[in-house]
C-alpha cells in the first residue's frame, strides 16, 4: 500500500499527519519534501541522495526511530542534484521491501505533489478549518483525482466542535476524520515521537487510531477494484 | 448486455459508492443513485465531474468494457446503491470522435515525465545554488568518484576540484533530462515499427508527426547549444592560452580537467 499524504497549504500538518499515520500503519514514512524537509533526519544516505542515484532507497530508510522512515536532505545542492521523476521507482522499492509506504507531500501544487500522488494508491487530504486552506485542499483534492490517487480520508487538523465537519465532507466529498487542536501533537513532534508513544491514552493519539482504521478499511474496500 | 457491480464503504458518516458498468459492447449508459440522500459527485474545479448531472450518471463504456464511476453520499448503503436507468449502443467511429474530446481527457498525463511537464519541474532553481558548493563534495565525493573518471583520494587538494565536477553535474536540469527521455522513447517506438513510411493508422500518424517535430526541436537545441558552447570555449580558451603559472587555483578548476592540473606543476594551489 502506498499513502500520499497531500493537502495543498503549507502548514496544515501533513507531515505531523503522516508520521502518526505512518506509526498506526506501521509504514515507512518517505519524506518527498525537496526543497523543504521536516521530518527528522540524520547522518547518512537521504532521498537527495537516492534521487540523484547516489544511494539505494531501501538501504536509505532508518528503522531506529519510533517509525521507520526515509529522510530528505536540507540542502540546495542536494535539492538541485535529484531527479525528481526517480521519485516514483524509489517509493515502490521501498514499498516492494516493507509493504507499507506513507508519503509525504509537500506543500503546492508543483511536479513533487503530482509524483507523490502518481504513485500512491491513495491519498489522505489535511486540511485545516480556514478559507485559505480549504481551497487549496479543493485544488490538491482534483490533482489527487487526475492522478487516481482514490480520497481514502479528508484529516480536519486542530479541529473544534464548531468546526464545519459537514461542508468538508460536501465539498471534498469524503470522509472527514478530526484531529483536535491540542498541545499534546505539538509536544509529540517535537520529541520525535509519534503521539500515541507520548500520551497513548490522549484524544489525538484516539484520533489518528481512527484516522488510520478509516484508510485501512479504504484501501481494503479499493484493493481488488483498482 | 449491461451489468452493474458495486461496493459501498461507509466511515464517519459518508458512504463512499463505487460502481462498475461492465459491457459487452461499446454503449453509452445513464447511472442513477438509489440511495437516500444527495448524492456529492467527483468535482472539478467545484464543478461535478464530466457527466454527472443531479444524481445521475450519464458515460460511455469504452471498448475494454468496463466503466468504473464512484461519488459520495450522506445516505446509509443498501442493495442496490444505484441502478442503470438507460442504455444506447455507439458505433465504433463515435467512439473515435469521443477520445478526442477534451471534456473527460485528463490534464495531467499519469507518467512521471508526464507530471513534471504539466506541473512543474520541482527541482530548486540554478541560480539558489552557489557555484563551489564544499559540502556538496563531501555529501557526494565517494560514490562519485568512479564515475567522473577522477583519481579517487587526490588528498585535500583533489577535494576541492570534485566540489566543481559536482556542481557541474547538477546543472542538467530534470525537465531537459526528462525531455530528452521522452524523445529517445519515442524514437524507440518508431524505429521499432514495420513499414513506417506507408500511411497506417491514426496513432501511427501522430508517432511519425511527433518525432518529426523532435527532429526539428533537436535540430534547433542542437544550435543553441553549439553556439553557447562555442561563447564557453573562448571564454575557457582564453584562460588556457594563458601561461600557467598565471592562472589563479580557482580558475583552474573551472576552466581544465581534473588530470590536466594534476600533472601541471604551477598550475593548482598545491
Amino acid at each position: 500500500m502506498i499513502l500520499a499524504v497531500v493537502g495543498g497549504k503549507g502548514g496544515v500538518g501533513k507531515s505531523t499527519v503522516a508520521y502518526n499515520l505512518g506509526a498506526a500503519l506501521d509504514a515507512v514514512v518517505v519524506d518527498a519534501d525537496l526543497a523543504m524537509a521536516d521530518l527528522p533526519a540524520d547522518r547518512g544516505p537521504d532521498l537527495h541522495d537516492v534521487l540523484a542515484g547516489r544511494a539505494d532507497a531501501v538501504e536509505a530508510v532508518r528503522e531506529s526511530g519510533p517509525v521507520a522512515l526515509l529522510p530528505c536532505g536540507r540542502s540546495l545542492a542536494g535539492a538541485r542534484a535529484c531527479e525528481p521523476t526517480e521519485l516514483v521507482a524509489a517509493v515502490e522499492a521501498v514499498r516492494d521491501a516493507y509493504g507499507r509506504v506513507v508519503v509525504d507531500c509537500p506543500a503546492g501544487m508543483c511536479g513533487d505533489v503530482g509524483l507523490g500522488l502518481l504513485v500512491a494508491e491513495a491519498c489522505v487530504l489535511v486540511t485545516q478549518p480556514e478559507p485559505s486552506a480549504l481551497g487549496d485542499a479543493l485544488r490538491a483534492r482534483a490533482l489527487a483525482r487526475e492522478l487516481d490517487a482514490g480520497l481514502a480520508a479528508i484529516v480536519l487538523n486542530r479541529a473544534s466542535d464548531a468546526s464545519p465537519t459537514d461542508l468538508v465532507a460536501r465539498e471534498l466529498g469524503g470522509p472527514v476524520a478530526t484531529v483536535p487542536d491540542s498541545a499534546t501533537v505539538a509536544e509529540a513532534q517535537a520529541a520525535g515521537v509519534p503521539v500515541r508513544e507520548h500520551r497513548p491514552t490522549s484524544p489525538a493519539a484516539g484520533a489518528f487510531a481512527d484516522l488510520a482504521d478509516t484508510v485501512e478499511r479504504a484501501c481494503r474496500c479499493r484493493g481488488p477494484v483498482a | 448486455m449491461v451489468t452493474l457491480e458495486w461496493s459501498c464503504e461507509r466511515s464517519d458518516g459518508v458512504t463512499l459508492v463505487s460502481l462498475v458498468v461492465a459491457a459487452d459492447r461499446p454503449c453509452r449508459v445513464c447511472v442513477e443513485n438509489r440511495l437516500d440522500g444527495p448524492v456529492w459527485p467527483p468535482r472539478r474545479r467545484g464543478q461535478p465531474a464530466t457527466g454527472w448531472d443531479g444524481d445521475a450518471f450519464a458515460g460511455r463504456v469504452p471498448a475494454d468494457g468496463r466503466l468504473t464511476v464512484g461519488y459520495a453520499t450522506p445516505a446509509r448503503p443498501d442493495e442496490p446503491p444505484a441502478e442503470v436507468v438507460s442504455t444506447t449502443p455507439v458505433e465504433r467511429s463515435d467512439g473515435a470522435a469521443d477520445s478526442s474530446a477534451p471534456g473527460p481527457a485528463p490534464a495531467v498525463e499519469s507518467t512521471p515525465a508526464g507530471v513534471v511537464r504539466d506541473l512543474g519541474d520541482p527541482v530548486v532553481p540554478r541560480d539558489s545554488v552557489p557555484l563551489p558548493e564544499p559540502d556538496a563534495a563531501r555529501l557526494s565525493a565517494p560514490s562519485d568518484d568512479g564515475e567522473s573518471g577522477r583519481e579517487p583520494g587526490a588528498g585535500a587538494g583533489g577535494q576541492s576540484v570534485d566540489a566543481a565536477a559536482d556542481t557541474e553535474r547538477f546543472v542538467v536540469p530534470g525537465a531537459v533530462r526528462a525531455w530528452l527521455r521522452d524523445v529517445e522513447e519515442r524514437l524507440g517506438a518508431d524505429s521499432g515499427r514495420p513499414g513506417k513510411r506507408t500511411a497506417g493508422s491514426d496513432p501511427e500518424a501522430a508517432l511519425g508527426a511527433a518525432v518529426a517535430a523532435d527532429r526539428r526541436a533537436l535540430g534547433r537545441v542542437r544550435d543553441r547549444v553549439d553556439e553557447l558552447l562555442a561563447r564557453a570555449d573562448d571564454e575557457g580558451g582564453g584562460r588556457e592560452a594563458r601561461p600557467a603559472g598565471e592562472r589563479a587555483g580557482s580558475d583552474g578548476r573551472v576552466g581544465g580537467g581534473g588530470r590536466t592540473d594534476e600533472t601541471r606543476p604551477g598550475g593548482a594551489e598545491r
